[in-house]
Protein backbone atom coordinates (compact mmCIF):
# COMPACT_ATOMS: atom_id res chain seq x y z
CA UNK A 1 0.00 0.00 0.00
CA UNK A 2 1.91 2.94 -1.32
CA UNK A 3 -0.48 5.75 -0.55
CA UNK A 4 -0.98 4.82 3.10
CA UNK A 5 0.44 8.06 4.44
CA UNK A 6 -1.87 10.11 2.24
CA UNK A 7 -4.81 7.96 3.23
CA UNK A 8 -3.86 8.26 6.88
CA UNK A 9 -3.79 12.03 6.57
CA UNK A 10 -7.24 11.92 4.94
CA UNK A 11 -8.38 9.68 7.82
CA UNK A 12 -7.26 12.19 10.45
CA UNK A 13 -9.00 14.94 8.49
CA UNK A 14 -12.21 12.84 8.42
CA UNK A 15 -12.21 12.81 4.64
CA UNK A 16 -12.03 9.05 4.07
CA UNK A 17 -14.91 6.82 2.99
CA UNK A 18 -15.79 3.61 4.83
CA UNK A 19 -14.05 1.62 2.08
CA UNK A 20 -10.83 3.61 2.48
CA UNK A 21 -11.00 3.22 6.24
CA UNK A 22 -11.42 -0.52 5.78
CA UNK A 23 -8.23 -0.52 3.70
CA UNK A 24 -6.37 1.31 6.45
CA UNK A 25 -7.65 -1.05 9.12
CA UNK A 26 -6.66 -4.01 7.03
CA UNK A 27 -3.20 -2.58 6.46
CA UNK A 28 -2.50 -1.83 10.11
CA UNK A 29 -3.96 -5.04 11.46
CA UNK A 30 -2.69 -7.58 8.99
CA UNK A 31 -0.12 -5.93 6.74
CA UNK A 32 3.59 -5.33 7.05
CA UNK A 33 3.53 -1.88 8.64
CA UNK A 34 6.43 0.47 7.95
CA UNK A 35 8.54 1.59 10.92
CA UNK A 36 7.44 5.23 10.62
CA UNK A 37 3.79 4.28 10.87
CA UNK A 38 4.14 1.51 13.46
CA UNK A 39 2.89 3.73 16.26
CA UNK A 40 -0.49 4.10 14.57
CA UNK A 41 -0.94 0.35 14.68
CA UNK A 42 -2.02 0.73 18.32
CA UNK A 43 -4.84 2.99 17.27
CA UNK A 44 -6.37 0.42 14.94
CA UNK A 45 -5.71 -2.44 17.37
CA UNK A 46 -7.50 -0.46 20.06
CA UNK A 47 -10.47 0.24 17.78
CA UNK A 48 -10.62 -3.46 16.86
CA UNK A 49 -10.56 -4.46 20.52
CA UNK A 50 -13.32 -2.04 21.35
CA UNK A 51 -15.37 -3.46 18.48
CA UNK A 52 -15.11 -6.90 20.11
CA UNK A 53 -16.52 -5.75 23.44
CA UNK A 54 -19.84 -7.31 24.28
CA UNK A 55 -22.30 -7.75 27.12
CA UNK A 56 -20.94 -9.86 29.94
CA UNK A 57 -24.40 -11.08 30.86
CA UNK A 58 -24.66 -14.45 29.11
CA UNK A 59 -28.31 -14.74 30.06
CA UNK A 60 -29.24 -11.33 28.68
CA UNK A 61 -31.42 -12.76 25.89
CA UNK A 62 -33.27 -15.08 28.24
CA UNK A 63 -33.83 -12.50 30.95
CA UNK A 64 -34.95 -9.91 28.40
CA UNK A 65 -37.28 -12.44 26.83
CA UNK A 66 -38.81 -13.15 30.25
CA UNK A 67 -39.19 -9.43 30.92
CA UNK A 68 -40.85 -8.78 27.57
CA UNK A 69 -43.20 -11.75 28.05
CA UNK A 70 -44.06 -10.42 31.49
CA UNK A 71 -44.58 -6.94 30.04
CA UNK A 72 -46.82 -8.31 27.30
CA UNK A 73 -48.77 -10.40 29.80
CA UNK A 74 -49.08 -7.51 32.16
CA UNK A 75 -50.43 -5.47 29.24
CA UNK A 76 -53.03 -8.17 28.50
CA UNK A 77 -53.70 -8.43 32.22
CA UNK A 78 -54.22 -4.65 32.39
CA UNK A 79 -56.60 -4.72 29.43
CA UNK A 80 -58.63 -7.58 30.97
CA UNK A 81 -58.61 -5.87 34.34
CA UNK A 82 -59.79 -2.58 32.91
CA UNK A 83 -62.48 -4.24 30.79
CA UNK A 84 -63.76 -6.11 33.84
CA UNK A 85 -63.71 -2.92 35.90
CA UNK A 86 -65.64 -1.01 33.21
CA UNK A 87 -68.20 -3.82 32.87
CA UNK A 88 -68.58 -4.09 36.65
CA UNK A 89 -69.03 -0.31 36.94
CA UNK A 90 -71.66 -0.39 34.19
CA UNK A 91 -73.69 -3.13 35.88
CA UNK A 92 -73.29 -1.44 39.25
CA UNK A 93 -74.58 1.83 37.80
CA UNK A 94 -77.44 -0.03 36.13
CA UNK A 95 -78.28 -1.71 39.47
CA UNK A 96 -78.24 1.65 41.24
CA UNK A 97 -80.58 3.20 38.68
CA UNK A 98 -82.94 0.22 38.92
CA UNK A 99 -82.88 0.40 42.73
CA UNK A 100 -83.59 4.14 42.76
CA UNK A 101 -86.39 3.68 40.24
CA UNK A 102 -87.91 0.85 42.30
CA UNK A 103 -87.70 3.02 45.43
CA UNK A 104 -89.72 5.74 43.67
CA UNK A 105 -92.47 3.30 42.56
CA UNK A 106 -94.35 2.23 45.67
CA UNK A 107 -97.79 2.44 47.29
CA UNK A 108 -98.87 2.67 50.88
CA UNK A 109 -101.70 0.41 52.08
CA UNK A 110 -102.88 0.80 55.65
CA UNK A 111 -99.63 2.62 56.45
CA UNK A 112 -97.58 -0.19 54.95
CA UNK A 113 -95.16 0.54 52.05
CA UNK A 114 -95.52 -1.89 49.13
CA UNK A 115 -92.63 -1.97 46.57
CA UNK A 116 -93.52 -5.24 44.83
CA UNK A 117 -95.47 -4.27 41.68
CA UNK A 118 -97.40 -7.59 41.48
CA UNK A 119 -98.48 -7.38 45.09
CA UNK A 120 -99.46 -3.75 44.58
CA UNK A 121 -101.50 -4.69 41.50
CA UNK A 122 -103.36 -7.41 43.44
CA UNK A 123 -104.16 -5.02 46.28
CA UNK A 124 -105.24 -2.35 43.83
CA UNK A 125 -107.50 -4.81 41.98
CA UNK A 126 -109.07 -5.97 45.26
CA UNK A 127 -109.65 -2.39 46.37
CA UNK A 128 -111.06 -1.47 43.01
CA UNK A 129 -113.41 -4.43 43.14
CA UNK A 130 -114.52 -3.34 46.61
CA UNK A 131 -115.07 0.22 45.41
CA UNK A 132 -117.05 -1.01 42.41
CA UNK A 133 -119.26 -3.16 44.70
CA UNK A 134 -119.89 -0.25 47.05
CA UNK A 135 -120.57 2.04 44.14
CA UNK A 136 -123.15 -0.35 42.68
CA UNK A 137 -125.00 -0.75 45.99
CA UNK A 138 -124.90 3.02 46.48
CA UNK A 139 -126.26 3.49 43.00
CA UNK A 140 -129.17 1.14 43.82
CA UNK A 141 -129.97 3.24 46.91
CA UNK A 142 -129.87 6.40 44.86
CA UNK A 143 -132.26 4.88 42.31
CA UNK A 144 -134.70 4.04 45.14
CA UNK A 145 -134.57 7.63 46.28
CA UNK A 146 -135.16 8.65 42.69
CA UNK A 147 -138.35 6.62 42.43
CA UNK A 148 -139.67 8.03 45.72
CA UNK A 149 -138.86 11.46 44.42
CA UNK A 150 -140.82 10.87 41.24
CA UNK A 151 -143.87 9.71 43.21
CA UNK A 152 -143.59 12.73 45.45
CA UNK A 153 -143.50 15.02 42.46
CA UNK A 154 -146.65 13.35 41.08
CA UNK A 155 -148.45 13.96 44.36
CA UNK A 156 -147.26 17.54 44.24
CA UNK A 157 -148.68 17.88 40.77
CA UNK A 158 -152.08 16.64 41.95
CA UNK A 159 -152.08 19.12 44.78
CA UNK A 160 -151.05 21.91 42.48
CA UNK A 161 -153.72 21.01 40.03
CA UNK A 162 -156.44 20.92 42.70
CA UNK A 163 -155.41 24.20 44.13
CA UNK A 164 -155.06 26.22 40.95
CA UNK A 165 -157.85 25.16 38.65
CA UNK A 166 -160.02 22.61 40.44
CA UNK A 167 -160.37 21.13 37.02
CA UNK A 168 -160.36 17.34 36.79
CA UNK A 169 -158.70 16.09 33.69
CA UNK A 170 -157.65 12.64 34.84
CA UNK A 171 -156.38 11.63 31.42
CA UNK A 172 -153.86 14.46 31.30
CA UNK A 173 -152.70 13.69 34.85
CA UNK A 174 -152.25 10.03 34.05
CA UNK A 175 -150.20 10.93 31.01
CA UNK A 176 -148.06 13.20 33.08
CA UNK A 177 -147.51 10.39 35.64
CA UNK A 178 -146.59 7.97 32.91
CA UNK A 179 -144.09 10.47 31.44
CA UNK A 180 -142.50 11.08 34.83
CA UNK A 181 -142.19 7.36 35.51
CA UNK A 182 -140.43 6.87 32.18
CA UNK B 1 -43.97 -6.30 15.36
CA UNK B 2 -44.43 -9.34 17.57
CA UNK B 3 -41.97 -10.67 20.12
CA UNK B 4 -40.39 -13.15 17.72
CA UNK B 5 -39.75 -10.49 15.06
CA UNK B 6 -38.44 -8.14 17.71
CA UNK B 7 -35.96 -10.73 18.90
CA UNK B 8 -34.85 -11.54 15.36
CA UNK B 9 -34.45 -7.94 14.19
CA UNK B 10 -33.51 -5.99 17.31
CA UNK B 11 -31.80 -8.38 19.71
CA UNK B 12 -28.70 -8.87 17.48
CA UNK B 13 -27.93 -5.18 18.06
CA UNK B 14 -27.49 -5.72 21.79
CA UNK B 15 -23.66 -5.60 21.72
CA UNK B 16 -23.62 -2.54 19.45
CA UNK B 17 -26.00 -0.81 21.84
CA UNK B 18 -23.94 -1.94 24.80
CA UNK B 19 -20.73 -0.52 23.28
CA UNK B 20 -22.41 2.81 22.55
CA UNK B 21 -23.81 2.92 26.07
CA UNK B 22 -20.41 2.13 27.50
CA UNK B 23 -18.73 4.78 25.36
CA UNK B 24 -21.24 7.38 26.51
CA UNK B 25 -21.57 6.37 30.14
CA UNK B 26 -17.94 5.34 30.57
CA UNK B 27 -18.81 2.44 32.80
CA UNK B 28 -19.55 -1.21 31.97
CA UNK B 29 -22.02 -1.71 34.82
CA UNK B 30 -23.99 1.41 33.93
CA UNK B 31 -23.93 0.32 30.31
CA UNK B 32 -25.27 -3.17 31.07
CA UNK B 33 -28.11 -1.71 33.10
CA UNK B 34 -28.79 0.83 30.36
CA UNK B 35 -29.05 -1.87 27.68
CA UNK B 36 -31.89 -3.57 29.58
CA UNK B 37 -33.74 -0.28 29.90
CA UNK B 38 -33.07 0.61 26.27
CA UNK B 39 -34.50 -2.72 25.11
CA UNK B 40 -37.62 -2.23 27.20
CA UNK B 41 -38.02 1.22 25.63
CA UNK B 42 -37.46 -0.25 22.17
CA UNK B 43 -40.14 -2.85 22.87
CA UNK B 44 -42.49 -0.03 23.83
CA UNK B 45 -41.75 1.66 20.50
CA UNK B 46 -41.87 -1.48 18.32
CA UNK B 47 -44.57 0.01 16.08
CA UNK B 48 -42.32 2.97 15.32
CA UNK B 49 -39.38 0.63 14.68
CA UNK B 50 -41.42 -1.09 11.97
CA UNK B 51 -42.01 2.24 10.25
CA UNK B 52 -38.38 3.38 10.60
CA UNK B 53 -36.35 3.61 7.39
CA UNK B 54 -33.18 2.52 9.17
CA UNK B 55 -33.85 0.25 12.13
CA UNK B 56 -30.24 0.27 13.31
CA UNK B 57 -30.10 4.07 13.29
CA UNK B 58 -33.45 4.23 15.13
CA UNK B 59 -32.15 1.90 17.86
CA UNK B 60 -28.87 3.80 18.20
CA UNK B 61 -30.75 7.09 18.40
CA UNK B 62 -32.98 5.82 21.20
CA UNK B 63 -29.95 4.32 22.97
CA UNK B 64 -28.01 7.59 22.73
CA UNK B 65 -30.93 9.65 24.04
CA UNK B 66 -31.38 7.24 26.91
CA UNK B 67 -27.67 7.40 27.78
CA UNK B 68 -27.61 11.19 27.61
CA UNK B 69 -30.57 11.33 29.99
CA UNK B 70 -28.77 8.91 32.27
CA UNK B 71 -25.60 10.99 31.98
CA UNK B 72 -27.47 14.08 33.13
CA UNK B 73 -28.50 12.22 36.28
CA UNK B 74 -24.94 10.97 36.79
CA UNK B 75 -23.54 14.47 36.25
CA UNK B 76 -25.70 15.74 39.03
CA UNK B 77 -23.86 13.19 41.14
CA UNK B 78 -20.42 14.59 40.32
CA UNK B 79 -19.77 12.53 37.19
CA UNK B 80 -17.01 14.42 35.35
CA UNK B 81 -16.86 14.70 31.61
CA UNK B 82 -14.04 16.40 29.78
CA UNK B 83 -15.23 19.32 27.70
CA UNK B 84 -13.51 21.04 24.79
CA UNK B 85 -12.33 23.85 27.07
CA UNK B 86 -10.78 21.86 29.86
CA UNK B 87 -9.38 19.24 27.50
CA UNK B 88 -6.81 21.59 25.96
CA UNK B 89 -5.81 23.13 29.30
CA UNK B 90 -5.37 20.01 31.34
CA UNK B 91 -2.59 17.55 30.93
CA UNK B 92 -4.19 15.15 33.35
CA UNK B 93 -6.08 13.02 30.82
CA UNK B 94 -2.79 12.00 29.31
CA UNK B 95 -1.09 11.69 32.65
CA UNK B 96 -3.89 9.50 33.92
CA UNK B 97 -3.25 6.96 31.21
CA UNK B 98 0.53 7.28 31.10
CA UNK B 99 1.22 3.99 32.82
CA UNK B 100 -0.87 1.95 30.45
CA UNK B 101 0.02 0.64 27.04
CA UNK B 102 -0.95 2.56 23.92
CA UNK B 103 -3.91 0.34 23.03
CA UNK B 104 -5.49 1.04 26.37
CA UNK B 105 -4.47 4.69 26.15
CA UNK B 106 -6.44 5.13 22.91
CA UNK B 107 -9.47 3.67 24.61
CA UNK B 108 -9.04 5.93 27.61
CA UNK B 109 -8.50 8.94 25.41
CA UNK B 110 -11.70 8.31 23.47
CA UNK B 111 -13.55 7.97 26.76
CA UNK B 112 -12.27 11.39 27.79
CA UNK B 113 -13.39 13.18 24.63
CA UNK B 114 -16.37 15.56 24.73
CA UNK B 115 -19.69 13.76 24.21
CA UNK B 116 -20.28 14.70 20.57
CA UNK B 117 -16.75 13.79 19.51
CA UNK B 118 -16.93 10.58 21.51
CA UNK B 119 -20.25 9.58 19.97
CA UNK B 120 -19.16 10.41 16.44
CA UNK B 121 -15.82 8.60 16.61
CA UNK B 122 -17.50 5.62 18.23
CA UNK B 123 -20.21 5.36 15.59
CA UNK B 124 -17.72 5.81 12.75
CA UNK B 125 -14.59 3.96 13.87
CA UNK B 126 -16.13 1.22 15.99
CA UNK B 127 -19.59 0.70 14.50
CA UNK B 128 -18.59 1.60 10.92
CA UNK B 129 -21.66 3.73 10.22
CA UNK B 130 -22.08 6.03 7.22
CA UNK B 131 -22.24 9.78 7.82
CA UNK B 132 -25.96 9.93 7.00
CA UNK B 133 -26.70 7.31 9.65
CA UNK B 134 -24.62 9.20 12.21
CA UNK B 135 -26.51 12.35 11.25
CA UNK B 136 -29.80 10.57 11.87
CA UNK B 137 -28.64 9.33 15.27
CA UNK B 138 -27.03 12.52 16.54
CA UNK B 139 -29.13 15.12 14.77
CA UNK B 140 -25.92 16.81 13.53
CA UNK B 141 -25.24 17.83 9.94
CA UNK B 142 -22.73 15.78 7.96
CA UNK B 143 -20.36 18.75 8.03
CA UNK B 144 -20.59 19.03 11.81
CA UNK B 145 -20.01 15.30 12.08
CA UNK B 146 -16.83 15.57 9.99
CA UNK B 147 -15.58 18.47 12.12
CA UNK B 148 -16.18 16.49 15.33
CA UNK B 149 -14.63 13.36 13.87
CA UNK B 150 -11.59 15.20 12.64
CA UNK B 151 -11.04 16.84 16.04
CA UNK B 152 -11.39 13.52 17.82
CA UNK B 153 -8.96 11.77 15.51
CA UNK B 154 -6.47 14.62 15.68
CA UNK B 155 -6.45 14.36 19.45
CA UNK B 156 -5.66 10.69 19.24
CA UNK B 157 -2.92 11.50 16.77
CA UNK B 158 -1.42 13.93 19.27
CA UNK B 159 -1.12 11.01 21.65
CA UNK B 160 0.99 9.10 19.12
CA UNK B 161 3.08 12.10 18.25
CA UNK B 162 4.08 12.21 21.88
CA UNK B 163 2.93 15.77 22.41
CA UNK B 164 1.51 15.17 25.83
CA UNK B 165 2.78 11.77 26.88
Amino acid sequence: MNNVETLLQKYFDAETSLQEEALLKNYFLTGDVSKSLEKYRYLFVSLRDQRKECLSDLHFDRSLHAKLIHKRHSLVHHVVLWSTAVAASFFLALGCVYYIESQNNYMIVNGQRINDPEKALMIAATKLHLVTGNFNSSLAQVEKFGRVGKHLSVVALFQQHDTLSNSNDSVTIKETITKNEN
Amino acid sequence: MDLQQFEIKILPLKNNIYRLAKALLGNATFAEDAVQDIYLKLWGQRDQIERAENIRAFCFQLARNHCLDRLRVLKRNDFQELTDDNFSKERSPYEQVEQQDLVEKVKQLIALLPEQQRTVIHLRDIEDLEFDEIAQITGLTENAIKVNLSRARQRIRELFNGESI
